[in-house]
């Protein structure tokens, strides 16, 4: 199997997981040490059920590649051979022995429609597209939510309390795709102020020089501004929609534990020696309460990539959200069953990141 | 006598809190005047919900916002009830600091404990470096028994005395004048206890630093306070030197309160003395004296005028009406049956 550059580069941001994990792994306790082990070597059943949860799935819900690539006036003979051709002819279990077999090897197999790329090519542009805007999403999410969360926790039971309070539960229970489409309708067409599809416009993205893929960092890195700009331009609808259905949970979550932080005993005794007003809310009262904000990050980061399908769906993004939904459309088995299997080891990694963090962050936690 | 030898150093004056609660107002502290003198370690005891830890909090002015305090608070002149916020946080942990009862709770658990000492000295002095600030505190630090390798770990990771000298350490750091130890030795066993308090004793000496020490433990007072204040439902009911009050209560409520502190030398055929009757609701506290509901010498006075902390001698004052002249006071209003 050969690694095009852009996967390459791709995999790195997993690499980098993985190189925090082993750091967490020589550097903390005897007990990390055998929780990130079991941890770790949980995840492989659980891939395992999944992938092939995925995989009789696709076969069991009706239509199949060959009739979606060929439609309806596909003679036999063409359909026979197409099937043949991707392997569908073989009886289920084998088939299902063969994925295995390549999962094993690292190997996606290739696509089943258009052009039956190798799926790793394929999500090596699609994943980029998703880590530039969930990031940017979970970023102003978490930073906005728990910032404005301590704010009305410390102006609590008044005005302003009750606006961000009033706003969480609306931006908690706003559909994305709904949101979007507002977005679209306000900014994008009332206004006219940002762009309502894609990721970049088409003739600055001509001279913009891909290397990651992440089109913001590529344009950093090559210094192309006029390309940074209209990125930063087009990320900034979708990213806005998706941002702000997270926020409302980490607003509420982050604004009842620093309320319960401020009653405790060294909030008063940190009063009683002078210590100011927004330093115990912000400092000492905020880092105790990050703590549990640190596992909901860790268990929102499923939403996020269930939200990114809906949002990259209504703004067009190219991501793997709109190909996942593409390519359920088509019936491609490996290629839904290759972005089935990204999301699950993304969840699985950062899951596992956040409870490392978690050991970090508090010194009572031993594992 | 004593009293007037000592410098005063807190004057409190007609101080009244009231609680704001959905059940009406709740006046834990009513119409208390006291001095601290400099030096001094002053036992403010009493039953739980007397008002003694409210006290505490009031001087500092730690209630809640919604809280009504009147009265005053003189602390080097400057009365500190009207003190602004920027005054209240300056006068907060330098002049007067505070030992919690908790000390398990007290301290921020994901802060080292080199960070609370440097943290409350940079507070105070924003121009201190961190390395001075630490050189300041290592001193201190092993004054007080904690080991300086010990002061970079976190709350957690030491023992309940330890801790506690880590709060006492923190009340020390900035010299105050005063320090309030709230119920500080409650959550400690009687050992670690019993060396608590020698420890403050040698810190009264070593720093001429006053203590006021709130507990409803009546033996510790004894044990560690040169004068006590004894308090009911919220007022002071009694106070004096540490002697005369033990020797010879005055007020009723004192006498049984000491009457009730069960002894070693107790005879068996004794039966400890149980005080009639609950305190009151605060919401609705009882017109005149507070405590005539359960007083064993009530007269009839007592249910319609309030008493006032009046000297007796000159090292004891009591509220109560026994030692008080009233015209009202020989003229029975009401029948009473004997």
């Amino acid at each position: 199997m050969n690694i095009s550059p852009l996967s390459g580069i791709c995999l790195g941001s997993l690499g980098i997981a993985l190189l925090f994990i082993i750091f967490a792994f020589l550097r903390g306790s005897p007990g990390l040490r055998s929780y990130i082990l079991t941890r770790v070597v949980l995840t492989l059943p659980m891939v395992f059920i999944l992938v092939t949860v995925i995989f009789f799935i696709m076969r069991v819900i009706p239509g199949d590649p060959v009739t979606s690539q060929l439609g309806p006036r596909g003679t036999e003979a063409q359909r026979e051979h197409m099937r043949e051709q991707l392997g569908l002819n073989d009886p289920i279990m084998v088939q299902y022995v063969k994925y295995l077999g390549k999962i094993v090897r690292l190997d996606l197999g290739t696509a089943l429609v258009l052009g039956n790329r190798p799926i790793v090519d394929e999500l090596s542009e699609r994943l980029p597209a998703t880590i530039e805007l969930t990031i940017p999403a979970m970023v102003i999410a978490v930073g906005f939510g728990v910032l404005s969360g301590a704010y009305a926790a410390q102006h609590r039971k008044k005005g302003v309390d009750y606006g961000l309070r009033l706003f969480s539960i609306a931006a908690y229970s706003i559909p994305v795709f709904w949101l979007g489409l507002i977005l679209q309708v306000v900014f994008g067409i009332g206004l006219n102020i940002a762009p309502i599809a894609g990721r970049i416009d088409p003739v600055i993205n001509i001279d913009l020089n891909r290397m990651t893929n992440i089109l913001t960092l590529d344009a950093l890195l090559t210094g192309n501004w006029r390309a940074l700009g209209s990125a930063l331009h087009h990320l900034f609808l979708p990213s806005l929609a998706l941002a702000t259905v997270l926020t409302g949970v980490f607003l509420r979550l982050s604004r009842i534990n620093v309320i319960e932080s401020l009653v405790e005993d060294y909030i008063t005794a940190g009063r009683a020696r002078g210590i100011r007003e927004r330093v115990l809310v912000y400092r000492h009262a905020l880092s105790n309460a990050l703590i549990p904000i640190v596992t909901l990050i860790g268990l929102q980061f499923s939403v996020l990539l269930a939200g990114a399908i809906l949002t990259e769906t209504t703004f067009s993004w190219p991501g793997m959200g709109l190909y996942l939904v593409e390519r359920i459309g088509q019936r491609d088995y490996t290629a839904v069953q290759g972005v089935i299997l990204v999301f699950a080891l993304s969840v699985a990694v950062i899951s596992l990141l956040t409870d490392i963090i978690y050991a970090f962050i508090d010194p009572r936690v031993r594992y | 006598m004593m009293d007037n030898e000592k410098e005063v150093l807190v004057e409190i004056r007609d101080l009244d809190v009231r609680y704001k609660t959905r059940l009406g107002p709740v006046s834990a502290v009513d119409d208390v005047s006291f001095d601290i003198f400099q030096g001094e370690i002053l036992g403010l005891v009493g039953e739980s919900g007397c008002g003694k830890s409210t006290m505490g909090k009031a001087l500092m002015r730690l209630l809640p916002p919604a809280t009504d305090i009147h009265g005053k608070v003189i602390f080097d002149g400057a009365d500190v009830l009207t003190f602004s916020e920027d005054q209240l946080r300056d006068f907060r942990g330098r002049r007067i600091s505070m030992i919690f009862q908790d000390p398990m709770t007290s301290l921020n658990p994901v802060q080292r404990i080199d960070n609370h000492l440097v943290e409350t000295i940079q507070v105070h002095e924003p121009d201190t470096k961190e390395t001075d600030a630490l050189s300041r505190i290592r001193g201190l630090v092993e004054r007080l028994g904690i080991q300086k390798e010990r002061i970079e770990d976190f709350p957690h990771q030491l023992s309940g005395g330890m801790r506690q000298r880590v709060m006492i350490s923190l009340g020390l750091v900035l010299n105050p004048s005063l320090i309030i130890a709230d119920e500080a030795t409650t959550s400690l066993d009687v050992i670690v206890e019993a060396k608590f308090l020698d420890e403050l004793r040698e810190i009264l000496d070593e720093f001429g630093v006053s203590i006021l020490v709130i507990t409803h433990n009546i033996a510790l007072v004894a044990e560690l306070a040169d004068r006590i204040a004894v308090m009911y439902a919220g007022r002071i009911a009694e106070l004096g030197s540490i002697y005369s009050v033990f020797d010879n209560p005055l007020h009723p409520y004192t006498k049984g309160l000491l009457q009730s502190v069960p002894s070693i030398k107790l005879d068996e055929r004794e039966v400890l003395y149980k005080m009639p009757g609950e305190p009151p609701n605060l919401t609705h506290p009882p017109p005149g004296c507070r405590f005539h509901p359960r007083c064993p010498e009530v007269m009839p006075i007592c249910s319609n005028h309030t008493p006032s902390l009046l000297h007796v001698t000159s090292k004891q004052m009591v509220n109560c009406w026994l030692y008080q002249d009233h015209p009202e006071k020989d003229q029975p209003t009401i029948e009473v049956a004997t």
